[in-house]
């Protein structure tokens, strides 16, 4: 038990400088096998100090199993965890510097709001005092003082939220674990908190690593989001590119909304291609370098919000014409679905203020080379 | 989640009074069952505990007097027969739970189809008669039986072990019949336990060993409770186990009642070691009840 406590106290001596090139975490080649099933294949990715990173994809990505992997709670398959420089592949999950929020947030029932928080540093062995002070900090730092007596049982989601917050950070973890942490709140809630808890990360500067399945949620508060499909990755990168450049269909879609036409590249050169797409329109993009020469089969992803409505033919790098087939108010937008000519339809996102269409009116649909996303097929 | 919360909400709220009186109406079949066929009885046991008793007839009709009470309360010999019920009984609901607890374990922590297998073994021994049971027992654990005849022929032992006709065989019989009931329950509640409870512990720094120490024992302690429970009122009014399988160490006071209606047609008194038997068992339960009670107050204070 005493070496249990002794190495995270050794890390958290380190000098912050002197290890910039060594990340928190580190996972090479990580892949998770439960029977036939592949959950997670073969991963690689770092988390920097400080860094607040989302793991975010649909149900049975293997963002989960990642995340307890990372714990220790489950076996590795293959690959290697590092944190902090060190080899954790097998330690078990207290002998890893980790703190974990769970989706159920996993509070002691029988235990009171002051012990919870309490727990993980009466298992470092911390002395009662240095307990007591660093309790009572952690409450301030969550809003809870005053809430130590009482039972989990007696906290509503979002104080119980916060105790599981606060539990976890109390102990100073190399990396702050989050499982869907907000999900289980009402969205007015999970929005507010998703300030407090972004808030909190930079001004403690606690690497995080935070699983989602909310992509609203994994854009509002990362540094940079890992997006996950059937085990692998599908994209690594800073939010705003993660949204205005997807690497994949998948991406493009899970991300937003997108309007998807399937074609194929008609011509290349440059940075821009023009993309017939199957219904027989040429469209001009921005490719990603991928996509590669002409003839090959391609998605086009352009979000309803780059896309411009008129009554008359505009000049712009796209325009495609089609007929207003309904629309619906949407409080601060109007959403229009224009039919194609070619069959399919187009998702338009306009401002309430330019939202001059009815039904059956004629419109031709405008938006941007810039704006168009040209991914692989998949 | 949503849906959850809302019913949570609605579900405690103060629907009309008629409703719960409604829902009492169902427990009506029962109240009446348990009425005819176990208060009425009772009562008129309790009665006859206060009549006089006279040689020839089992006692005699109308009168009233304590003496049977007297007798149980003064005379060491019923005292000793109390005691050693009592001390077994104690022993019994020790080591039950001793051998309960991990196996119920076990079967929380076993993948489903070994759970099945194994619950079944758990379950096959209640669909046995309890006298098959202890028959079964005297074949296993005679002089002349498997466990010795084992032991000899390994050249382990020179001569038989002495494990039935005594408090031993006693001890072996009750836990055995009582051990099913035992598991289920704690089973049951160990099921209840979330397990991410348990990973959390882990990820906060806890051993295994501290984990189930800080977390699953404490969580588990209703069960314990249910358990023990159940054990130690079977044991206390057992009677085919120290029939069968004691011998001269001691008797328990279900025997004692037996021989006093059946051999010495001394009804009052035996209705008078009945009553106290039930009443020292209600005694010990609300003494129990209580104590738990203020150590979780005190706990949470």
């Amino acid at each position: 038990m005493t070496d249990v406590s002794a190495q995270p106290m050794e890390d958290s001596v380190a000098p912050p400088g002197g290890g910039a090139t060594t990340p928190d975490l580190e996972v090479q080649g990580l892949s998770k096998h439960f029977g036939p099933v592949v959950a997670v294949d073969s991963i690689d990715f770092t988390v920097d100090s400080g860094e607040f990173v989302s793991i975010l994809g649909p149900s049975g990505c293997g963002k989960t199993t990642t995340l307890r992997m990372v714990a220790g709670l489950e076996e590795v398959t293959a690959g290697r965890i590092f944190i902090r420089g060190s080899d954790v592949t097998h330690l078990p999950p207290e002998k890893r510097n980790t703190a974990m929020v769970f989706q159920s947030y996993a509070l002691f029932p029988h235990m009171n709001v002051h012990d919870n928080v309490a727990f993980g540093l009466k298992m470092r062995g911390v002395a009662k005092a240095e307990i007591d002070d660093r309790v009572a900090m952690a409450m301030r730092r969550v809003r809870l003082e005053g809430y130590e007596k009482r039972k989990p049982s007696q906290l509503s989601g979002g104080q119980r939220q916060r105790v599981a917050v606060a539990r976890a950070i109390v102990v100073e973890p190399a990396i702050l674990l989050l499982d869907e942490a907000l999900t289980n709140l009402d969205r007015r809630l999970r929005q507010q908190l998703q300030l407090e808890l972004k808030e909190l990360q930079v001004d403690l500067g606690i690497t995080s690593l935070f699983v989602t399945h909310d992509q609203e949620e994994a854009l509002t508060m990362s540094d940079r989001i890992i997006v996950m499909d059937e085990g692998l990755i599908a994209q690594n990168a800073e939010p705003s590119e993660v949204y205005d450049r997807p690497a994949s269909a998948f991406v493009a879609g899970f991300i937003g909304e997108s309007n998807r036409l399937d074609g194929s590249v008609a011509a290349g050169g440059g940075e821009m291609c023009t993309i017939r797409t199957d219904a027989g329109l040429d469209l001009v993009g921005v490719h990603a370098g991928h996509v590669g020469h002409v003839g090959r089969q391609c998605a086009v992803m352009v979000r309803p919000r780059a896309i411009t409505l008129h009554a008359d033919r505009p000049t712009k790098d796209n325009v495609i014409e089609g007929v207003v087939k309904l629309w619906a108010y949407k409080g601060e937008s109007y959403e229009y679905v224009i039919s194609l000519p070619g069959g399919g339809d187009l998702l338009a996102n306009l401002p309430r203020r330019e939202a001059v269409f009815e039904r059956g009116d004629r419109v031709f649909a405008a938006f941007d080379a810039r704006d168009v996303i040209v991914v692989e097929r998949v | 989640m949503g849906d959850a919360a809302t019913s949570e909400t609605s579900g405690g709220g103060s629907r009309g009074s008629w409703q719960r009186l409604d829902r009492a109406w169902l427990a009506l079949p029962a109240v009446v069952l348990t009425a005819v066929f176990f208060v009425i009885p009772i009562l008129f046991m309790g009665r006859i505990s206060l009549s006089v008793h006279e040689s020839g007839s089992a006692y005699r009709e109308g009168t009233w007097t304590l003496d049977s009470y007297v007798t149980l309360l003064t005379d060491s010999f019923y005292l000793r027969i109390f005691s050693y019920t009592l001390g077994v009984s104690l022993l019994v609901t020790v080591l039950g739970l001793a051998f309960a607890y991990p196996i119920a374990y076990w079967i929380n922590r076993s993948g489903p189809r070994l759970k099945v297998i194994l619950l079944f073994a758990v379950i096959v021994p209640l669909w046995t008669n309890i006298l098959v049971l202890i028959y079964g027992w005297l074949i296993i654990l005679s002089p002349g039986g498997a466990l010795n005849d084992g032991l000899m022929r390994l050249g382990l032992i020179d001569s038989p072990l002495r494990v039935v006709y005594n408090t031993f065989g006693i001890v072996v019989g009750i836990v055995q019949i009582t051990l099913p009931y035992a598991i289920l329950i704690i089973a049951a509640v160990l099921a209840g336990i979330d397990r991410s409870l348990v990973e959390s512990a882990r990820d906060m720094g806890a051993s295994r060993l501290k984990a189930f120490l800080h977390v699953t024992l404490p969580l588990s302690a209703p069960g314990i409770a249910s358990a023990a429970t159940v054990i130690f009122v079977w044991s206390m009014g057992e009677y085919a186990s120290p029939q069968l399988l004691g011998g001269s160490a001691g008797k328990f006071v279900s025997q004692e009642v037996s021989s006093q209606f059946l051999t010495a047609f001394n009804w009052p008194r035996g209705a008078g070691l009945a009553v106290t038997l039930f009443s020292l068992i209600v005694l010990i339960l609300v003494v129990a009840q209580t104590a738990a009670r203020v150590t979780a107050r005190r706990n949470a204070a």
